[in-house]
């Protein structure tokens, strides 16, 4: 008998009235959530209580995370702006449609990405960034002074995008730390 | 007797009542104490797992930048410098991260059916992306070119354009993007996001905005694949037929056979 795991015998296991993870009987905790499942239901609110509170904390996380979702909408519309100004200012060039695909395309991934960022905001900030970082160190390539076109608005663009991840980073972490979906 | 949960693994100790607990429980399930120890560590080992992925995807940045945008990057030298340096990085932190990585070499529930199939999708895919992507070239951009006219030159032309575009890229990019980062990502996020980034990273590092149209697609299903089989090695199948039959089309156009 000293193998007998309980949470195979039916009628053993449960599921925990906070996070719906399956616990075992003689449990006293939840080991995902904390969730005190033998505790009186003073100590069970008071928990609940505490839960609400860190859903209230996740909130000042979403705040940098629309920000760093605005950032790649201005991105898309910037992009688009340039090509439409290329276009325009050039339009009898063989390279002006071309340009303006290009920069068409570039403007709808970062759309996509805000879009997308208050879903998945880990993944939709990075890939801004580095799509974004990498569209500048292109240029650079060909003209290095380009870096320093416009700095402080790709610092301020590139701190939001910072902040944005470093919070959607947090955010995960405190879900997965309190398993709230 | 078994008491925990259904976590089988029963090895660490609660840091409040030092009772064994199972190694994934976030909170004892004696006591109710957060086991901070657990959460401390894994931040630092995220923390460290993000300083080596950006100076790993910095790595291939750079070389692709200078190979691309650069005069250093012309010439068959210089592409045989870049794919070696990719390979031989990739190679560094695969071995650094063997220990994760293993499991993805391992080649168990191998099928001959899935592989035909798979060989076979990623051929058709590669016959409607070719032309898909000639037909963008010429019409935007107005240029046209085939990757045989730089190994034209060379004894074995047609063998050296099938190594270096179908059979390196293959076995290298998988390892790379599909092994390394995607197992780095898996371990900082979840694994939908993780393949995201991975194929974004992956298709962005082609240097090509318009081919994000087919590669970011491609880049999301080896990604997928990958994880539903548990395997790099489909992956690395259907990658060489997705490349090789490009190199063949190329051959055909060119009147090679």
């Amino acid at each position: 008998m000293s193998d007998l795991d309980l949470s195979s015998v039916p009628g053993t296991a449960e599921e925990c009235k906070c996070c719906f993870e399956k616990t075992n009987l003689v449990d006293q905790f939840c080991q995902k959530c904390g969730f005190p499942l033998k505790g009186t239901n003073a100590e069970q609110q008071i928990f609940m209580y505490r839960r609400s509170f860190k859903k209230l904390e996740l909130n000042g996380y979403d705040k940098k995370i629309k920000s760093a979702g605005t950032t790649l909408y201005v991105l898309a519309g910037i992009f688009m702006l340039y090509g439409l100004v290329y276009f325009f200012a050039d339009s009898k060039s063989n390279t002006a449609s071309a340009m303006l695909i290009t920069y068409g395309l570039v403007a709808i991934i970062f759309l996509l990405l805000g879009a997308w960022s208050g879903k998945k905001p880990v993944a939709s900030i990075i890939s801004g960034m580095v799509l974004y970082i990498s569209l500048q160190l292109i240029s650079a390539v060909s003209d290095p002074t380009s870096l320093f076109k416009g700095i402080i608005l790709k610092i301020i663009i590139i701190s939001y995008l910072v902040k944005g991840l470093l919070s959607g980073l947090e955010a995960e972490k405190i879900k997965k730390q309190h398993n709230i979906e | 007797m078994k008491l925990s949960g259904e976590n089988k693994s029963i090895d660490q100790h609660c840091v409040q009542c030092n009772q064994l607990i199972s190694q994934e429980a976030r909170y004892c399930n004696y006591c109710g104490t957060f086991q901070i120890a657990h959460s401390v560590a894994e931040t630092e080992e995220n923390n460290k797992i993000v300083g080596i992925l950006t100076i790993f995807f910095g790595i291939f940045l750079l070389v692709c930048l200078i190979s691309n945008f650069t005069g250093f990057g012309r010439g068959l030298i210089a592409l045989f410098v870049s794919d070696g340096v990719l390979s031989i990085v990739t190679i560094g932190y695969a071995a650094y991260f063997w220990k994760d990585l293993k499991k993805l070499f391992r080649w168990t529930h191998f099928s001959i059916i899935k592989f035909i199939a798979y060989a076979a999708a990623a051929s058709v895919a590669a016959v409607l992306v070719n032309y898909l992507a000639r037909w963008l070239n010429k019409t935007i951009f107005d240029s046209e070119s085939y990757y045989y006219y730089a190994f034209s030159h060379l004894k074995y032309a047609r063998l050296v354009t099938i190594l270096v575009v179908a059979l390196q890229p293959a076995i290298f990019e998988e390892l790379a993007f599909r092994g390394v980062l995607q197992e780095g990502l898996n371990k900082i996020t979840d694994k939908n996001q993780a393949i995201f980034v991975s194929a974004f990273l992956f298709a962005l590092l082609h240097m090509s905005i318009i081919s994000f149209l087919w590669l970011l697609p491609f880049a999301l299903l080896l990604g997928y694949i990958r994880n539903r089989e548990k395997t790099i090695w489909y992956g690395v199948v259907i990658h060489f037929f997705f490349n090789g039959t490009a190199c063949f089309l190329e051959f055909f156009e060119l009147n090679l056979f």
